[in-house]
């Protein structure tokens, strides 16, 4: 408390890992488009995906879920925003995250989507992937060597 | 000066403010206060003498004899390892205040010293603080402590005389409240810096 | 030697043979806690390895073809790698020190820990050379964040909770009442009571419309979405903040008061003795002290624990709140403060420091309602500030420590109470008792004194407690 009372720094950093990882996700969701089977992992991250993007529609339903250690509902909804392309109203920011969240849905059960779908699906990971991205870069961790 | 007995104790437990002798807190009064001692606890913590660089402790170095010992701790319970030769200060568990009639002689209890510990100290009328124990093992096994453990008994005398005042004054500022085991101030000690000033450094030859 | 893939990937192959031979040493040297050891040598070294076969497949394939794409899991493991993660965690349990511990109020916080979450923990103490309090666990979400991003589990269920101290103050009992807020960041972040608060208010949406215009873009945003994001960073801030202190007040009452009171003295004292201006100036991260202030005193009253005070006791309190309030400089105009990225700013101005004032205020009451809840007969009472007061006077003014009363173990709250209350009133009658309170060292000497006496009180009241029970 002291020193954050003292420190004026106020930069937004991402202060937290995505709870998937982005390359993975990717990788899933090609394979489901060649009809191929998923590993365990992939089979988990698409799960994790689609928890990520429930906990920010129910944030935007005015309930707050926790979905991982370290991150809340309003969290995970700032995170979404940043990864949108354009500015949103809160409700559709919902629609976002709801079609994000069929397009998963749809591509798990009939693995297929149109090319447009996949487009933007493929967008917005690559958001996705940004913001991890930054996340890992930001040497916030700078005290590591033993 | 006469030795304290049970029921004396308890009389300077209950008088007020200066007067009263505090010993805190007795866990186990039943055990601890004897017919005419009051058995006292080790406490948790531990300076223990290290083998240094420059291994002289010499009052007329300026390195404070902290810097010969190394600290540590263990929790109520544990165990502590007192080696053969090896000189530890501990402390009680129990905080003592003298009030300025009373004088404290602090011995080991007979069973440990039957283990080769044993230890004897002055506690001075007006005294505050834990009791530093300067422990030291002179059987040829390490003997395990645990902190908590009775370990030395304190018996109190009456003071006699006049200028008890002034020895308070000097008692206290020497040693003020300590909570740990304290080591020694010797090198506060006046005299070698007369020593120093009327033998040492004009030797007459 | 090339830029290339395989080069880079050798890179970090050898950084993680390096990095195993440092977890292998420091496995021999985190002496005496075998939870520790058994952290690194059962989660840590594995999880090392586990990341270094990833990099090793990939180079072999890489080494087979040159034209070989970089697999996802090798991506992942190498974000992983790059964001420090594990190294920091491996650094604070190198850093943490047994020797250098609080070791006399942490028992306190254990216990409480003990209570209210969980009896499955190890504290990594990390002493720092910054003032700097921090309470946090460093496992769970690493676990959690290994599992979901290169699958790897672990049925090791045990916290492992980082405190971060300020060396130089470890035994400065007036100053570690700030661990009280601390532990309240932490049961805050084990039970989200933030997101929950936050969330609710966030539903009244009447009041968001209220700051406006509040960002300056190239392309004109002006959105609930955008305006939550901002809320999330700043209120969501402030709403963790009043949590702690209400943890923080809640727990120790007017100890903790006058713990902020001298810390915020001593940042505000700062500003004066440089800029000649005493400043209440608020932060993206923190409310202003006034409103701060403000809400611990009311808290203190609420609770019942401001009446028992006598009037000196008091006084220090109201005066202190009398002037931070008439200190505050509430709000500045500012466009650049909060970079959320390239192309969105946040203009501070009047509208929107007003609007995160009410929207704060408006979540004080279920802030109250949900830590007094959860704190259940941790809740200080009216009866321990009495208790507080008799053990200064019959005490800590007689160089006795606080550690009994009548003839009980005294509780924590009172002891560290008691410090600040003796503190505050009986310094004359201390000098008389305590011949070394004299000469330019005298100030200092009194406070070390007292923190002798009240870090013994804590020991031996909590085995006195222990004892009894």
């Amino acid at each position: 408390m002291v020193m954050s009372i003292l420190n004026m720094r106020e930069d937004y950093q991402i202060n937290q890992p995505l709870g998937f990882n982005t390359h993975i996700l990717l990788e899933a969701l090609q394979k489901m488009k060649n009809h191929e089977g998923l590993d365990e992992l992939e089979a988990a991250t698409m799960k994790y995906t689609v928890d990520f993007l429930s906990v920010v529609i129910s944030f935007c339903e005015g309930e707050n879920k926790r979905y991982m250690a370290g991150m809340s509902g309003p969290e995970a909804f700032s995170l979404f925003v940043r990864t949108l392309a354009e500015s949103f109203t809160l409700e559709g920011v919902k629609q976002q995250a709801e079609d994000f969240k069929n397009l998963l849905d749809t591509l798990n059960q009939c693995g297929s989507i149109s090319d447009q779908e996949w487009n933007k699906l493929n967008k917005w990971i690559h958001s996705l992937m940004d913001i991890e991205y930054q996340w890992s870069s930001a040497e916030r961790f700078s005290r590591w060597r033993l | 000066m006469g030795i304290l007995t049970s029921d004396k104790i308890k009389e300077y437990f209950l008088k007020s403010s200066d007067d009263k002798l505090i010993v805190t807190p007795i866990l186990d009064p039943d055990t601890q206060l004897g017919l005419t001692t009051i058995d006292l606890r080790l406490g948790p913590k531990f300076k223990v003498d290290l083998r240094t660089r420059e291994p002289v402790i010499d009052l007329n170095d300026e390195r404070p004899i902290e810097t010969f010992f190394d600290h540590t701790y263990r929790n109520f319970g544990e165990r502590f390892l007192l080696y053969p030769n090896q000189l530890v200060l501990a402390s009680t568990f129990e905080y003592v205040k003298l009030p300025k009639d009373l004088f404290g002689l602090l011995i080991t209890r007979s069973s440990w010293n039957r283990l080769g510990i044993n230890l004897t100290s002055i506690v001075q009328p007006g005294y505050a603080g834990v009791l530093t124990l300067e422990l030291m093992n002179k059987s040829s096994n390490p003997i395990a402590l645990y902190v908590g453990l009775r370990l030395v008994q304190l018996c109190l005398f009456t003071v006699e005389g006049t200028n008890s005042d002034q020895y308070i004054t000097q008692s206290i500022s020497k040693y003020v409240a300590h909570s740990e085991p304290k080591t020694s101030n010797i090198s506060e000690d006046k005299d070698i810096e007369i020593l120093n000033n009327k033998f040492r450094n004009t030797i007459r030859h | 030697m090339l830029t290339s893939e395989l080069s880079y990937l050798n890179g970090l192959i050898n950084d993680l043979y390096d990095f195993e031979e440092e977890l292998k040493r420091l496995s021999l040297k985190v002496y005496p806690s075998p939870v520790l050891k058994q952290f690194i040598t059962k989660e840590l070294i594995p999880i090392v390895l586990n990341i270094r076969d990833i990099f090793i497949k990939d180079k072999a394939k890489l080494d087979e073809d040159p034209h070989y794409n970089i697999s996802a899991k090798t991506k992942a493991a190498e974000i992983i790698w790059s964001s420090g993660y594990l190294q920091h965690f491996a650094w604070a349990i190198s850093e943490s020190n047994i020797k250098s511990y609080p070791l006399e109020i942490m028992s306190f916080f254990k216990d409480l820990i003990h209570e209210l979450d969980t009896s499955n923990f190890e504290i990594l103490a990390v002493p720092s050379h910054e003032i700097n309090f921090s309470f946090s666990e460093v496992w769970l979400p690493l676990k959690d964040y290994l599992e979901k991003n290169i699958g790897l589990k672990s049925n090791n269920e045990t916290l492992l909770i980082k405190l971060t101290f300020p060396h130089t103050h470890r035994h400065n009992l007036f100053l570690s009442c700030i661990y009280a807020h601390e532990i309240g960041h932490y049961f805050d972040r084990r039970n989200d009571f933030w997101g929950d608060i936050f969330t609710k208010v966030i539903k009244d949406r009447f009041i968001l419309k209220k700051f406006k215009p509040i960002l300056r873009t190239s392309s004109d945003v002006d959105n609930d979405a955008i305006r939550i994001v901002i809320l999330q960073k700043v209120l969501g801030s402030w709403i963790r903040e009043a949590i702690a202190d209400c943890f923080a007040v809640c727990l120790l009452g007017p100890a903790y008061v006058y713990s902020t009171m001298e810390f915020n003295i001593f940042s505000s004292g700062r500003q004066q003795f440089h800029n000649n201006l005493l400043m209440n100036i608020y932060s993206l991260t923190h409310p202003p002290n006034h409103l701060r202030n403000n809400f611990q005193v009311k808290l203190l009253k609420e609770l019942g624990l401001f009446r028992v005070l006598n009037n000196r006791l008091k006084n220090e309190i109201t005066e202190y709140n009398d002037q931070i309030n008439k200190s505050a400089s509430y709000y500045r105009d500012s466009e650049t403060r909060l970079d959320l990225d390239d192309t969105l700013y946040l203009v501070e101005n009047k509208e929107f420091y007003d609007v995160i004032e009410e929207l704060w205020k408006s979540t004080l009451t279920p802030i109250k309602s949900r830590v007094k809840s959860f704190l259940k007969n941790n809740v200080m009472t009216p009866k321990q500030v009495e208790e507080a007061l008799r053990l200064a006077e019959e005490r800590i003014k007689l160089a006795v420590p606080p550690n009994e009363y009548e003839g009980k173990a005294a509780s924590v709250p009172a002891i560290l109470n008691a410090g600040w209350f003796a503190r505050l009133q009986y310094r004359a009658d201390m000098e008389k008792v305590l011949n070394n309170i004299k000469g330019e060292k005298a100030d200092y000497n009194f406070l070390e004194n007292l923190n002798s006496l009240i870090r013994y009180a804590l020991y031996a009241s909590q085995v006195h407690k222990r004892w009894q029970e």
